[in-house]
């Protein structure tokens, strides 16, 4: 199933799901970790937030779900302020994936851990059948459903995980660093399955430290630092500005190093991924290019299968 | 960066350089002692003196406060439900049904709370400002074999780890919509299920790998070990030792030659 | 040269969960040869047996984990059979994925250290060498503090610096990037290639980030369900891009790059990393 990246089909900010006005948190008596974040993430928007380690991006999205509350400031999902509103209501609409998902497993089946979440919420037994089916299909755990998760290899665990969510069928999804541990295939996997769901209009927050990923796929890159947002706009901008990226401990790209680098060539240095590179490039050198010899189907981090 | 509370502080003061040795042979003759006692005053007395003992040692005042924070739930426990699973005799102070307050009651819930803190200082006094390595080499010295002296170490140095486990996947678990310590005590008990059955497994995980990591570092090699973290009993050592059987034998002598002690007040 | 590790025939299967479950073999049937000094890549799918085969070259499999074993190990010129994972621990070193579970000393010092008090080396050489290797990893500044308080970076160095204090002349690294934020990333590539500098370490690293792998590894091994699928010098597999999409490897960015620009214009270029490629186009643009 090939799709076009997200990003070409980002929806206009109709109205915004999650916001955060002038946010404060602090652990027990510590210093704050979020210091006045204001952040505004309209529905079916692809986002993506980076930052140093300890600039606070995951106590943030701990706020969207409601697992940690403002010390200060506001934080709203779909228009309504968290304040009062207990996690289960807030799971309905927020669905997240934490750093080590696989450790939340439990269940003496697949089939039973992924019903886990859609019984919560209290769906009807032939909804969560349906949906149970549907995310075994999906990531490929049919074979394994009757299995208990537990003893199952990494790479199956971290796939149990990511059904678990898809089984729940969020509108907004926060995930916290997916990425890690990931092989080749999973990366691809993940990000096929969150970009068709960024296309049926789902709102996704993406933390993560893979540049070269961001690149590709967000439509919004916001940068924290120090608990604030030092950055945000579409990921070209944030590339643009290496003082930046050295304050917040990000590195680029190699593509894009690689287009700042030939700037004195003629580059502009925008370049997020390898085809925008080549597309430039070549229009650049005006060497004409040999016909039908169009991109070959390559796995590399932040790669988008083509049509 | 976790949240991980260290119980061992290094600090450089007389409580901290003695010998582990001395340090376990005066926890353990307080420990007894706490259990010589059931007068308040007794045991409340051997609570300051825990307390002073730390603070002299440059224990800092919020580690002792973190320790009652968290002692305190126990401690209200044991006072609101302890009077009237064994009332005393006397009068009544007030009445449930058929469950009775008495003051008698009252003074014995307070003897038992102020024991169960007092026990809690005064193995502070030993985590608090023990080496864990120097804590193992004592244990050595003392005649266990060292696998059994790390275990120990071990298990205190991953509390706070498989604490943090059962925090990060009790949110994991609530942020799949399900609902935790709510309702009636059954329910908020089977509530945790998830999260212990999940906490249990990755822990089991955690020291398989753990296990792999000790031999792979060379746990059981076929030679003597030797260690940086020697410990040699001195002179202050022999003087805490004396002072602290000394203090141990008077309060025998009182308890038992002078039969003080034995009822709450 | 004797080869540093000797792989032959080598199939393993893990013990069956019941009795009547199936047990498959996770290594398949692997010949291999490294030789001293060399520095070997394995990479592959996330099951394709690279964890395993670390603790197979270690000897924690199967003394520790159980299981069947068939053909030999020969590391450091001891076979594994014969020799229990303790013992090798003064030959072979391992580096494990996850901090959390090989850091549990109360200090960085203490963790350095504890290796070499279980080889029972006197105090005054156990001191010497945890002096060395914390100034080598640059860990002066923290050599009091907890190792699980850390930073990922500090941490796989803390972990490098306990491991390398043994001197073994095999070093295993399972993920050594596993995990680790950009400045972790670098943190560790720069120890990396300090260790590389210095020569005198067989190393071998399963590394599924191949931007580790194109800076470091001389030999490059391709897993694919036990068995090895490809062979040789990275820039040479790196360039097979159909082929190693289909085994679930990630190829360095710039060789896509190289790889797209070579096919659409048919030009040759071949680089693995940025400078590399900064050098070619900038030639090439004229």
């Amino acid at each position: 199933m090939w799709v076009k990246r997200a990003k070409h089909w980002r929806c206009t900010l109709a109205d915004a799901i999650l916001q955060a006005v002038d946010l404060w948190f602090w652990y027990g008596e510590g210093t704050p970790v979020v210091r006045g974040v204001n952040l505004t993430i309209g529905r079916g928007e692809f986002v993506v937030l980076v930052g140093a380690n300890g600039s606070g991006k995951t106590t943030l999205i701990k706020h969207f779900n409601g697992l940690l509350r403002p010390r200060r400031g506001q934080v709203r999902v779909a228009g309504q302020d968290t304040a009062g509103r207990s996690m289960g209501e807030l799971a309905r609409q927020v669905g997240y994936l934490f750093q080590r998902p696989e450790q939340q497993i439990f269940s003496p089946t697949v089939q039973q851990e992924l019903a886990f979440g859609p019984r919560n919420l209290g769906l009807p037994p032939a909804e969560i059948k349906a949906r149970v089916e549907a995310a075994l299909t999906r990531f490929r755990l049919t074979a394994v459903a009757g299995q208990p998760p537990a003893i199952l290899s990494y790479g199956l665990r971290r796939r149990v995980t990511l059904a678990s969510l898809a089984a729940m069928d969020p509108p907004v999804l926060v995930l916290d660093e997916p990425t890690v541990g990931l092989d080749a295939r999973g990366l691809e996997e993940t990000f096929g399955w969150l970009a068709g769901l960024h296309i049926q209009g789902r709102t996704i927050v993406l933390v993560t430290h893979d540049m070269t990923l961001a690149a590709a796929h967000a439509g919004r890159v916001v940068v924290l630092g120090q608990g604030q947002v030092i950055s945000d706009g579409p990921p070209a901008q944030v590339f643009r500005q290496n003082d930046l990226l050295a304050r917040a401990a990000l590195t680029m790209p190699p593509v894009t190093a690689l287009a700042q680098a030939l700037r004195s060539h003629g580059m502009s240095g925008d370049s997020l991924t390898v085809e925008a590179f080549c597309d430039e490039y070549i229009a650049l050198t005006e060497i004409t290019e040999i016909p039908g010899r169009g991109p070959a189907r390559g796995m590399e981090r932040g790669h988008e299968p083509a049509l | 960066m976790s949240q991980r509370f260290d119980f061992y502080l290094p600090r450089d003061s007389w409580l901290h350089r003695l010998d582990p040795r001395a340090k376990l042979w005066a926890v353990l003759l307080a420990g007894v002692a706490c259990f010589l006692f059931r007068n308040i005053a007794m045991l409340a007395g051997l609570l300051v003196a825990a307390h002073l003992v730390l603070l002299s040692a440059q224990v800092p005042p919020d580690r002792l406060r973190w320790l009652w924070v968290r002692l305190l739930p126990l401690l209200v426990m044991i006072l609101v439900l302890q009077p009237f699973f064994a009332p005393g005799p006397g009068p009544d102070l007030l009445r449930l049904g058929p469950l009775r307050l008495t003051v008698a009651g009252l003074l014995d819930a307070m003897s038992y709370a102020l024991r169960a803190a007092t026990l809690t200082f005064v193995a502070a006094v030993l985590l608090l400002t023990t080496d864990p390595n120097r804590l193992v080499q004592g244990l050595v010295k003392l005649g266990l074999p060292y696998t059994w002296g790390l275990t120990v170490g071990l298990a205190i140095r991953y509390l706070p780890t498989a604490y943090g486990l059962f925090v990060s996947i009790g949110e994991a678990q609530q942020a799949r919509g399900w609902i935790v310590g709510q309702g009636s005590f059954v329910a908020r008990a089977r509530s945790y299920v998830p999260i212990l059955v999940a906490t249990i497994i990755a822990s089991l995980r955690l020291s398989d790998s753990l296990g792999m990591a000790l031999a792979a570092r060379g746990l059981g090699y076929p030679v003597r070990r030797t260690t940086l973290y020697e410990v040699r009993f001195g002179a202050a050592d022999w003087v805490a030792v004396a002072a602290v059987s000394l203090a141990f034998a008077g309060l025998v002598i009182v308890r038992y030659g002078l039969g003080f002690g034995a009822a709450p007040w | 040269m004797t080869d540093a590790i000797l792989l032959e025939g080598l199939r393993f299967a893990y013990p069956p969960l019941a009795p009547d479950a199936p047990a498959p073999w996770i290594i398949d049937g692997l010949d291999l040869r490294v030789r001293a000094g060399e520095w070997l890549a394995v990479m592959g799918a996330s099951d394709a047996g690279k964890t395993t085969l670390c603790l197979l070259m270690a000897g924690l499999a199967p003394h520790l984990t159980g299981g069947q074993m068939e053909g030999r190990i020969v590391v450091a010129g001891r076979d594994t059979r014969d020799h229990t994972p303790q013992i090798l621990a003064g030959a072979v070193g391992l580096l494990f994925q996850e901090a959390e579970a090989q850091l549990f000393n109360p200090t960085v010092e203490a963790e350095v250290a504890w290796g070499l008090e279980n080889l029972g080396l006197p105090v005054a050489e156990i001191r010497a060498r945890a002096e060395e290797m914390l100034a080598l990893f640059r860990l002066e500044q923290v050599r009091q503090r907890a190792p699980a308080e850390l930073s990922g970076g500090e941490q796989k160095r803390v972990a490098l610096a306990s491991v390398l204090a043994m001197r073994p002349q095999v070093l295993i690294l399972d993920e050594p990037m596993g995990g680790l934020d950009p400045a972790g990333r670098s943190e560790v590539l720069a120890a990396l290639s300090d260790l590389r500098q210095d020569g005198s370490t067989t190393i071998v690293m399963t590394e599924s980030d191949p931007e580790a792998v194109a800076a470091f590894a001389d030999r490059l091994l391709v897993l694919d369900e036990g068995q090895v699928a490809m062979e040789g010098s990275p820039r040479d597999l790196f360039y097979q891009t159909e082929r190693l999409a289909g085994l679930g490897v990630a190829i360095p960015q710039m060789v896509r790059l190289a790889d797209l620009l070579n096919r659409r214009l048919g030009t040759a270029f071949c680089f693995l990393n940025v400078g590399q490629a900064g050098e070619a186009l900038a030639v090439h643009l004229g």
